[in-house]
C-alpha cells in the first residue's frame, strides 16, 4: 500500500516535472525561432516598456527592416509586465552579450539610468524611444513626435468639434508614467497662453492607478458622473481612449461626449466606424522604430553624438532628421485619423 | 537530528542544479561568467537576496508576509524624502531601518496578536504601506541621491571588481544564519514553525517568537531598500513592487517549507543565486521575457516536484503529513 | 439559521449576526444611503449600474476562489487564466459564426479552458503535494507567460467580438445587464451547491479538519481536483466575459486580478484558516470593494489615498470578523470554540485538535 502510494507520487511528480519541462522547451522554442538567425556582425537590442501589446510590435517591426538593410541583426525581448528590475535585467543581458547597441523605452526613466551608463561604460549605445531615459544615460531620444505638437493636436481635436467652447478632462495613465506628465504640462501651457483655447476648461487631469482597460473604463465612468456637463474627454493613452470610446458607446452616450486622444488605428476602428469617436491622432510606431534604427546606425558610425544641430539623412525615403536639443529627435508627426483616413490606413 | 538530512540534501540538490545552469549558460555564452555580467548580477539581486532571507524566518514560522516590497518602497520613499529635507543620509537610513521594523512590528501585532491570518493581514498592508509611499512623493522620482548611498548600491571595494553591495549582502545574511541557526531563539522559530502547540506546551513564547520574526522581515525590508535606492538611484512609490514574487519564490526554492518548521538561510541565498545565473543564463541565450516567466515557474514545480519524488523513493517521510496547506491554517 | 445545524442555539439575535451575510449587506446598504445623499455624482443615472457591471468580474472571481479557499487552499493563477481565457475564447468565438451556438460554445469552452487550468494547479497541490499558495505562484508564472506567447504581440479587437458577447453590458434583461445577471447566477449556484449539498458539506468539513474530513469517508483527493478545476473555470468564464466588456484584450488583460478577487472574499468573511464563509459573502465582498473604489474616485481622494485606504479596509475586515466571532462564541462555549463551530461547519473535529487550531488561529 505505502509502496504503491511512493510509487503514484513519484509518477505524478515526474509527470509534473514532464509537462513543467515541455512547456518551457515550448515556449523557449517560440521564442529562439525570433532570433535563431543571430548571425555574426552587430548584434542591436530592442527592449520596449514590456512585450506583448502591438505599438512596441510595431516599432520592432519597424526598426527590423532598417536594421536588415544595414546588415544588423536586431533582437527583441522584455519584461511581459511593466517592471524597472526586470528591465535592468535585460539591459545587463544585452551588454554581457555584447550586443552593440540598445534600443529602450523606459518604465520608470530614472531607475533604469544607473544601469545603463554602467553598459554604455562596457561599451554598448544607447538610443532611447517612445519613453526616454535620463538625458544624460543615452545618446540620442528618438520621439514619435513633440510634446508640443502632442498637446496642439489633442486641442485641437477637441476644440474643432466643440466650438473650442467648453469644459474637458484628461483621462491619462498611471500618475508615475513621465512622458504623460510632459504631455499634460505642455497641454495646460497651452490654454492659458494660447488665446485659440481660451474659452476652453481643463477640469481635471485624472490618473488611474494602473494602466489596465479595466481601471481605465471605470475612471472614465467616474468622470462622466462627476462632470456630467463637460463637453469632452482627451485620452493621451491607448488603453484609455480605447476604454473612453468603450464607455461612452456602452452608455450611448457617443453625441454628448466628444472622446479623442492618442489612439492606435486598429483599436479605434469599431468606435469611429460606429461615428461614436470622430477623430483620434497617433504617429507611426512602425516609423519611430524605422527612424531610431536608422539614427543608431549614425551613432554606431560615429557620426551623431548627441550634439544639437547634427543632421543626417536615413534610407527608404524616410528622409533628413536634426538633433534637437538635449539630444532629442522627432521621428515625425502625429497624424490625425478619421472615418475618411482610417479604411486606408494600415501601421 | 532526522529534520536536518533532508535539508542539507536540498542544498545539495541546488547547488547540482546550480552548478548545471552555470556550466551549460558557459558552453552556451561565455558572458555569463564575465566581470561585467557577475557585478551586475549581483548588484540587481543584492535587494532582491535581502528581502528574500528577511522573510525567510517568518515562513519558517508557518506564517507568510506579502508586504515586504511594500516595506522596501515606503522605507526607500521615506529615507530619500528625509534626505531631501536635509537630513543626514546616515541618519535618514537609521529612520528608515527602523521604520521597518516598525512596519514589521504592525504585521506582526495583527497576525500575532489579533490571530488573524498572516495572508489577509499582510495583503491589507501591502496596499496601506504602498499608499503611505505614494502619500509621501506622489507620483514623483527621487533622483540624484547622494554619492555615499549610491557608492553603497552600486559601488565597488576600492579597486577591485567586488560590489559593496555584495559584501553587505553576505554579511547580512551570515549575521542572520547565526540567528536563525545557533541561537535559543532560532531553535524557538523552528520548534514553532513544526508544531506551534507542541512549542506552546514546552514553554517557548510563541506569541514572542513571532512577532520578532515579522520585525526581523521589516528591518530586512529596509536594508534592502537602503541598496535598492543606492542601486537604482531612484526612490519612488512604485519601486521593487515587481520583488514579491521573486523573493517568495527563492525562499521555497531555497527549501523553505510553506508548512513550515523547515529551511535554512544558505539554502534561501544559493536559491537566489540559482535564480539569477538562470535569469542570466536565458536571457544571454537570447530567450523573450516570456520564456523566463515561464521558466521560473517551471523551475519551481520541478524542485519540489522533484523533492517530492526524492523523499517518495527514499521512503523519507515528509517533516509533517502536509495538513493541507498549512501555510494557510495560519498564512 | 437552518442552514448551520451545528449551531448551539443561544438566541435570534446571535444567530443572526453570525451571518457574516447580513451584517456585510447592511454596512453595504448603510454606505449606499450615506453616498447617495453626500454625492450627488453618486445617484446621477446610471451609476448604480456601472457598480455593479464593474464588480461582475470580481465577484464570479471572488466566488471560484471562496471554493477553494473554504477547504483552506489558495489559487493565485486565478488572473492569468482569466487573461488568457479571455484572449483565446475571445478570439475563438469572434472566427465563428454559428448563430445561436455561438454563446454555448463561447461558455463551454472558457469553463473548459479554465477547468483545465484549475485542474493542473489541484494535481500539483494534491498529487505533488505542493502548497497551494507556491504551485499557484508558479502556474501564475507560466500562465501569464503562455498569455505573452498566445497574444504573439497582438491583441483582440472590439470589433473582432460577436455582437451577442460585446454587448453584454450595453443589453438590458429585466433592468441590469447580461454581465451582472451572470455574476448573479454564478453566486446563487455556488451558494446553493456550498450551503446545500452533500458536496458542499464536504469542502466545509475539509477546511475545518482535513484529516478528519478524510476519517469521515470524505474523498478529500477528488475534492480537491474539483475545487480547483471550478475556481479555475470560474476564472475562465470570467475571461470571456472580460473579452465582451472591455472589447480590448491584450497580453496584460486581468494583470492583478488575483489579488483584488482574494481581497473580496476576505472582505466578504471568507476566512484563509478555511471552513467559514459563503459564497454569497463573496460577492457582497466584491460588490462592497468596487462600491468603496467608485466613491473614493468620485469622492476624488487622490488615488494614492485609495490604496492606502482600501489596504485599511481588508485589514479591518479580517479583524472583525475575527472579534465578533471571538465575542459571540465566548459565552457558551468558553475555550472549545474551533473555527467550525463557529462558522457553523460540521463540527467534526477532535477535541485535541480544536485547541491546536485555536492555537494556529
Amino acid at each position: 500500500m505505502q509502496v504503491l502510494k511512493r510509487w503514484r507520487l513519484l509518477a505524478t511528480a515526474g509527470a509534473a516535472i514532464v509537462v513543467a519541462a515541455l512547456a518551457t522547451l515550448l515556449a523557449v522554442g517560440g521564442a529562439t525561432a525570433r532570433v535563431a538567425h543571430r548571425a555574426s556582425g552587430t548584434t542591436l537590442f530592442m527592449l520596449p516598456k514590456f512585450t506583448g501589446v502591438p505599438p512596441f510590435t510595431q516599432a520592432d517591426q519597424g526598426a527590423a527592416k532598417v536594421a536588415k538593410a544595414y546588415g544588423y541583426t536586431l533582437k527583441y525581448g522584455g519584461p511581459t509586465t511593466g517592471s524597472a528590475t526586470q528591465q535592468v535585467n535585460f539591459i545587463n543581458n544585452a551588454a554581457a552579450a555584447g550586443d552593440k547597441g540598445l534600443f529602450i523605452s523606459a518604465d520608470n526613466p530614472a531607475a533604469v539610468s544607473p544601469a545603463l551608463n554602467r553598459a554604455r561604460a562596457h561599451g554598448m549605445k544607447v538610443v532611447s524611444f517612445d519613453s526616454d531615459v535620463e538625458p544624460n544615460a543615452r545618446t540620442v531620444y528618438v520621439e514619435g513626435t513633440t510634446a508640443a505638437s502632442i498637446a496642439q493636436t489633442e486641442l485641437n481635436m477637441l476644440g474643432s468639434q466643440i466650438g473650442y467652447k467648453g469644459s474637458f478632462v484628461i483621462l491619462s495613465a498611471q500618475a508615475t508614467d513621465s512622458n504623460q506628465v510632459l504631455w499634460n504640462n505642455v497641454l495646460k501651457q497651452d490654454l492659458k497662453t494660447n488665446k485659440k483655447y481660451k474659452h476652453m476648461k481643463l477640469l481635471a487631469i485624472v490618473n488611474p492607478p494602473n494602466d489596465g482597460t479595466p481601471a481605465a473604463v471605470q475612471y472614465t465612468q467616474s468622470i462622466i458622473q462627476k462632470y456630467p456637463t463637460m463637453k469632452g474627454i482627451i485620452a493621451p493613452t491607448t488603453v484609455a481612449v480605447a476604454a473612453a470610446a468603450q464607455v461612452v458607446k456602452q452608455q450611448h452616450l457617443c453625441s454628448k461626449y466628444v472622446v479623442t486622444g492618442l489612439g492606435d488605428p486598429q483599436q479605434m476602428k469599431p468606435y469611429v466606424t460606429s461615428g461614436c469617436v470622430k477623430q483620434f491622432a497617433l504617429w507611426s510606431f512602425s516609423r519611430e522604430g524605422e527612424v531610431a534604427m536608422c539614427t543608431m546606425h549614425y551613432v554606431l558610425i560615429g557620426k551623431v553624438t548627441g550634439k544639437e544641430g547634427q543632421t543626417y539623412t536615413c534610407p527608404d525615403g524616410l528622409g533628413k532628421f536634426k538633433v534637437g536639443p538635449q539630444g532629442t529627435v522627432k521621428a515625425g508627426n502625429a497624424e490625425v485619423f478619421s472615418k475618411k483616413n482610417l479604411k486606408a490606413f494600415t501601421f | 537530528m532526522r529534520r536536518l538530512r533532508p535539508i542539507r540534501r536540498w542544498e545539495s540538490g541546488l547547488i547540482a542544479l546550480l552548478a548545471i545552469v552555470t556550466v551549460a549558460g558557459a558552453i552556451t555564452h561565455p558572458a555569463l561568467l564575465g566581470i561585467y555580467n557577475l557585478q551586475t548580477m549581483a548588484l540587481n539581486n543584492a535587494d532582491l537576496a535581502l528581502l528574500a532571507v528577511g522573510v525567510a524566518p517568518v515562513i519558517i514560522t508557518a506564517d507568510i508576509d506579502i508586504s515586504i516590497a511594500s516595506m522596501l518602497a515606503l522605507c526607500g520613499v521615506l529615507m530619500a524624502k528625509l534626505w531631501t529635507d536635509g537630513m543626514d543620509i546616515w541618519l535618514a537610513i537609521a529612520v528608515a531601518i527602523a521604520l521597518g521594523a516598525l512596519l514589521g512590528l504592525i504585521n506582526g501585532l495583527f497576525v500575532v496578536l489579533l490571530e488573524l491570518p498572516a495572508l489577509a493581514v499582510t495583503l491589507g498592508t501591502m496596499g496601506a504601506y504602498t499608499g503611505v509611499a505614494f502619500l509621501i512623493l506622489g507620483g514623483q522620482a527621487i533622483i540624484n541621491l547622494p554619492q555615499s548611498l549610491v557608492t553603497l548600491g552600486s559601488g565597488n571595494i576600492g579597486a577591485t571588481q567586488i560590489p559593496i553591495s555584495l559584501v553587505v549582502v553576505l554579511v547580512l545574511a551570515v549575521l542572520l544564519a547565526f540567528v536563525i541557526h545557533l541561537t535559543s531563539y532560532g531553535r524557538s522559530l523552528f520548534a514553532v514553525g513544526a508544531n506551534r502547540q507542541a512549542a506552546l506546551f514546552s514553554g517557548i513564547a510563541v506569541v514572542r517568537v513571532r512577532l520578532i520574526a515579522f520585525v526581523i522581515a521589516g528591518v530586512f525590508s529596509a536594508l534592502a531598500a537602503v541598496l535598492y535606492v543606492g542601486n537604482y538611484d531612484t526612490a519612488q512609490a512604485t519601486i521593487a513592487s515587481d520583488q514579491l514574487l521573486p523573493a517568495i519564490t527563492a525562499v521555497i526554492l531555497g527549501g523553505v517549507s510553506a508548512y513550515g518548521g523547515t529551511g535554512t538561510i544558505p539554502g534561501v541565498v544559493i536559491a537566489v543565486v540559482l535564480l539569477a545565473v538562470l535569469q542570466a543564463a536565458l536571457g544571454l541565450a537570447g530567450l523573450s521575457g516570456q520564456a523566463q516567466t515561464i521558466a521560473v515557474g517551471a523551475i519551481l514545480i520541478i524542485a519540489i516536484g522533484a523533492g517530492a519524488g526524492i523523499n517518495a523513493v527514499s521512503g523519507l517521510r515528509r517533516p509533517r503529513r502536509p495538513a493541507i496547506s498549512e501555510q494557510l491554517g495560519s498564512g | 439559521m437552518s442552514e448551520r445545524p451545528a449551531l448551539p442555539t443561544t438566541g435570534r439575535l446571535r444567530s443572526l449576526l453570525r451571518h457574516n451575510e447580513t451584517g456585510l449587506a447592511g454596512i453595504l446598504v448603510l454606505i449606499t444611503v450615506i453616498a447617495a445623499v453626500a454625492l450627488p455624482a453618486f445617484r446621477a443615472s446610471g451609476n448604480p449600474s456601472e457598480i455593479l457591471d464593474n464588480a461582475s468580474l470580481v465577484v464570479i472571481v471572488a466566488v471560484g476562489e471562496y471554493l477553494v479557499i473554504v477547504t483552506r487552499q489558495i489559487d493565485l493563477s486565478t488572473a492569468a487564466t482569466l487573461g488568457l481565457s479571455a484572449y483565446l475564447t475571445g478570439e475563438l468565438v469572434g472566427s465563428l459564426h454559428v448563430g445561436v451556438l455561438g454563446p454555448v460554445i463561447g461558455i463551454v469552452a472558457s469553463l473548459g479552458l479554465g477547468a483545465v487550468l484549475g485542474l493542473a494547479n489541484g494535481l500539483l497541490v494534491e498529487r505533488v503535494k505542493m502548497p497551494a499558495i507556491i504551485a499557484t505562484l508558479a502556474t501564475l508564472s507560466i500562465y501569464s507567460g503562455l498569455q505573452v506567447v498566445a497574444t504573439h504581440g497582438s491583441q483582440l479587437y472590439a470589433d473582432q467580438l460577436p455582437n451577442w458577447l460585446a454587448n453584454i453590458v450595453s443589453e438590458s434583461w429585466v433592468g441590469l445587464s447580461p454581465l451582472v445577471w451572470a455574476a448573479v447566477a454564478v453566486t446563487a449556484v455556488v451558494t446553493v451547491v456550498g450551503r446545500r449539498t452533500a458536496w458542499g458539506r464536504d469542502l466545509y468539513a475539509m477546511g475545518s479538519n482535513p484529516e478528519a474530513a478524510g476519517y469521515l469517508g470524505i474523498r478529500t483527493s477528488m475534492r480537491t481536483y474539483q475545487v480547483f478545476a471550478a475556481c479555475g473555470a470560474l476564472a475562465g468564464f470570467a475571461g470571456l466575459l472580460y473579452a465582451g466588456q472591455y472589447g480590448n484584450v491584450d497580453a496584460t488583460a486581468g494583470n492583478g486580478f488575483e489579488l483584488t478577487a482574494i481581497a473580496a472574499a476576505v472582505i466578504g468573511g471568507v476566512s484563509l484558516f478555511g471552513g467559514s464563509g459563503t459564497a454569497l459573502g463573496a460577492a457582497l465582498g466584491a460588490l462592497l470593494l468596487t462600491e468603496i473604489e467608485n466613491i473614493l474616485a468620485l469622492l476624488k481622494i487622490s488615488i494614492f489615498a485609495q490604496q492606502t485606504l482600501q489596504g485599511a479596509a481588508i485589514v479591518l475586515a479580517v479583524a472583525g470578523y475575527a472579534l465578533i466571532s471571538r465575542r459571540l462564541d465566548r459565552p457558551t462555549r468558553r475555550h472549545l470554540g474551533t473555527a467550525e463551530d463557529r462558522e457553523g461547519a460540521p463540527a467534526a473535529a477532535p477535541a485535541a485538535h480544536s485547541s491546536a487550531q485555536e492555537l494556529r488561529a
